[in-house]
């Protein structure tokens, strides 16, 4: 009760001081309205600038050090989740993440420290260490394979260009700094919007806010405060933890890479979906690394939002004829449909509408039998009989 | 060759269950006649093991083998193994079994591998893969992306679905804070983490 | 003890259900115990207990003569309840510290705190509460270990031969499980002789 009161008291205080959240969330019930303008939005040369600065700011990832406050809201169907964190970040690849407890917890700080090329994860309320290696970046990794050589980034901002109406809406004045607020709004049905503040002096964005497919506000992130290259000294970037920590190495999840190779890959092959959301193109592939049954996870993305689709073969026989498709929210805001089609499992995971996920689900295929030798009815009979008595009744 | 209190504290509890050679009981019960700081942490450990003795024993709701008898006539064993079915079938089914074995393979080796499926349903593992690969992307919220894949960590390490996953192993040695030490007086070659995975 | 010359008895072989409940009768309540410390909840821990018996009995014919019979009924148990929670896992966030959504807000597991002042704490008077919200909070492997060994009594090497890990395994299993829970039921662990504890 007292922690509830707490928490209700700190998202009340947030709100009071940050009248822009507040503000954000009431769109929530109308979705039609918009801030004043300073510049039409439909104007070409604004729209020309919006989308400079946001291809500067995507140039510009990591480059800019500083070292801040930030406070993240999520809401979802469940209700509310917030988190305060102070950040560290040194160009281009350090960064240090320690997570505020929302009680006064005995415990010491979730702490994240990444840098570039391994992430560590140190989780007080279990003490535990998670170490994970870090993917070789997903996008520089692939450039050389596509055509043209052009890195993904670049590629992402002509999706964007495509896909969704950047324009400038106003500018204002926050954590004492000046901003561009940039709208880029979906041009086809069922994905989510975004707002962003980007600083004038640097190509940074200082606060982002997330929209629904329905035009809700989903989740908004800001800066309390920020300092823009400070001095800081390497040690800052140790992590700092009690002895005795248990430390868990994490699978490492391969590289992404282009489909041909994933289904060379593969020792199943891959169905793949004969609806695919407008806007979005396919990046490549992740082989999972998951024990039981092999898994693929396919990379999908329209340049500001991404949809995974995940297939395994499954288990063949057990679930003959049994097909289903569920759909759950996450609590982290993003939809889940799962598809179980002639025994191979099918999961998609994005934050687009819900329909489209399905609708996607629906239209992949999978082939009957998967790389193997024709059978006899006989032998079919025959096998599932000696399977039934002999494996399935111990 | 003497403990120090680190490697002391890893064993404190299969000392107090006993579950250690009788040299290395000896060792530790040596060492925590001296050092106070094991010694309390060896008396938490043993208070934390007596208060989970004062949980309360509950006996079996009385509808539990009725239930259970029940279910069990409803659904009977579908053969009976009786001795002559065994004695005469088997060796023929041995036989089937032989000539069509390569077929059955193919067909049920996933399947039959798991007598209790370890077949992953939940869907955390997708949703991690999925922030994961966001995390790398221009516009992505690294903030609120961390936080969520570590929330995903914490579930996932509980509920043990982290050993699903090749190249997955369990950590059987804590860290010694001596390891970190030593490291920090290594040269300037950046070391963003103090540690380094035990041997 | 199990007689296994008893099980070796033909009638056990054709596993007719009076036969069968005989010899689990042993067993039953420890494994009820087991259900309930790992589930936390009645009436999951009776379908959980139920369901393991159920297949011990249905696979019966599996059981090798000649092992332990208890450690097999209590493997069937525990991969079955591994294999539930990897099922129905959906966001049950058992970390204490883990802020969980309500449709109130944001707030922390209701899990009473237990770092607060030992006189309010006395005042709660649900210690069997506590302490079971704290094992419940332990990651699951950790979890299984302590209530094998701290509430059942079986040994490290049995509790290998359950889970199906190395002794060294159960033994680091066991340690963080009670650092953990030693941390989580702080107020009592310390002030101990407050509350008769000690």
């Amino acid at each position: 009760m007292f922690k509830k009161t707490i928490a209700i008291i700190i998202l009340c205080l947030l709100i009071i001081l940050f009248p822009s959240v507040s503000y954000g969330h009431e769109s929530l019930s109308d979705p039609g309205h918009k801030p004043p303008l300073e510049n039409s939005g439909t104007d070409p040369c604004n729209a020309e600038a919006a989308l400079e600065i946001i291809e500067r700011v995507a140039e510009n990832t990591g480059n800019i050090s500083f070292k801040a406050a930030k406070t993240v809201i999520m809401w979802h169907p469940p209700g509310t989740t917030a988190c305060m964190s102070n950040i560290t970040h040194k160009a281009p690849n350090l960064t240090k993440t320690e997570y505020l407890p929302s009680s006064s917890s005995t415990c010491g700080l979730r702490t994240i420290i990444s840098d570039g090329k391994s992430t560590w994860h140190y989780e007080p309320s279990l003490e535990v260490v998670f170490h994970m290696p870090e993917i070789p970046s997903l996008h520089d990794d692939l450039k050389d394979k596509n055509e043209g050589g052009k890195p993904n980034r670049i590629k992402d901002i002509a999706l964007i260009k495509d896909n969704y109406e950047v324009s400038m809406v106003s500018t204002e004045n926050l954590i004492g700094r000046s901003a561009y607020i940039i709208e880029l709004k979906p041009r086809h049905f069922g994905n989510p919007s975004r707002k962003i503040w980007v600083d004038k002096e640097y190509p940074f964005i200082l606060k982002t806010e997330k929209y629904g497919s329905d035009g809700a506000l989903s989740s908004v992130s800001f800066y309390n405060q920020i300092e823009f290259f400070p001095f800081f000294d390497d040690d800052i970037f140790k992590l700092d933890i009690p002895s005795n920590i248990t430390k868990v190495e994490l699978p490492v999840l391969s590289g992404l890479i282009p489909l041909d190779e994933l289904n060379r890959k593969a020792d199943f092959s891959i169905p793949m979906p004969e609806f695919i959301p407008p806007g979005y193109v396919i990046e490549g592939g992740i082989l999972s690394s998951y024990k039981p049954f092999p898994a693929a996870h396919i990379r999908l993305t329209d340049g500001l939002n991404t949809i995974s689709y995940f297939v395994s073969p499954g288990t063949g026989g057990n679930n003959k004829g049994q097909d289903t498709l569920s759909t759950m929210a996450d609590m982290s805001g993003v939809n889940v449909v799962r598809r179980s089609e002639k025994g191979y499992d099918l999961t998609l995971v994005g934050e687009s509408d819900e329909s489209l996920l399905k609708k996607m689900a629906e239209s992949i295929h999978p082939p009957l039998i998967q790389n193997k030798p024709p059978r006899h009815p006989l032998v079919d009979y025959l096998s599932s009989f000696l399977y039934q008595l002999f494996l399935l009744e111990r | 060759m003497n403990m120090n209190c680190e490697k002391v504290k890893s064993l404190l509890s299969a000392y107090l269950d006993s579950e250690l050679s009788s040299h290395e009981m000896r060792q530790i019960r040596l060492h925590l006649i001296d050092c106070e700081t094991c010694k309390s942490e060896y008396e938490s450990l043993r208070t934390t093991k007596d208060i989970l003795g004062m949980l309360d024993s509950p006996s079996l709701p009385r509808e539990f083998w009725p239930e259970l008898r029940d279910r069990i006539k409803s659904q009977p064993i579908p053969k009976s193994y009786s001795n002559l079915f065994m004695k005469l079938i088997i060796p023929a089914a041995a036989m089937v079994i032989l000539a069509i074995l390569p077929f059955v393979m193919a067909t049920h080796t996933r399947a039959s591998k798991d007598f209790i499926s370890t077949k992953p349903n939940s869907i955390e593992p997708y949703v991690r893969e999925y922030i994961i690969s966001e995390l790398d992307r221009p516009f992505s919220d690294k903030t609120s992306l961390g936080f969520v894949a570590a929330g995903q960590a914490v579930t996932m390490y509980s509920s043990n679905l982290f050993e699903l996953y090749d190249g997955y192993s369990e950590p059987n040695d804590t860290i010694p804070a001596s390891t970190r030490t030593e490291k920090q007086t290594q040269p300037k070659a950046f070391q963003p983490v103090m540690f380094v995975s035990p041997k | 003890m199990l007689n296994t010359q008893a099980i070796a008895n033909a009638r056990y072989r054709e596993t007719n259900i009076e036969a069968f409940e005989e010899l689990v009768r042993t067993y039953d309540n420890k494994l009820y115990r087991v259900a309930l410390r790992l589930t936390g909840n009645p009436e999951e821990a009776k379908d959980l207990a139920q369901e393991a018996l159920f297949r011990a009995y249905r696979g019966f014919n599996k059981f090798k003569m000649g092992t332990s019979f208890e450690r097999w009924l209590f493997r069937i148990a525990s991969n079955l309840y591994i294999d539930k929670l990897r099922k129905h896992g959906k966001y049950r966030f058992e970390s204490l510290d883990e802020p969980i959504p309500t449709k109130d807000g944001y707030v922390q597991k209701t899990l009473p705190d237990l770092t607060g002042n030992p006189a309010e704490i006395a005042e709660l008077n649900e210690l069997t509460d506590k302490i079971q919200a704290a094992l419940q909070s332990l990651p699951l492997n950790y979890r299984m270990a302590v209530v094998l060994y701290d509430l059942e009594g079986f040994s490290y090497e049995e509790i290998s031969g359950i889970l199906d890990c190395a002794i060294g395994t159960v033994r680091s299993r066991i340690h963080r499980g009670r650092r953990l829970l030693r941390k989580k039921l702080a107020p009592y662990v310390y002030q101990g002789t407050e509350i008769g504890v000690g």
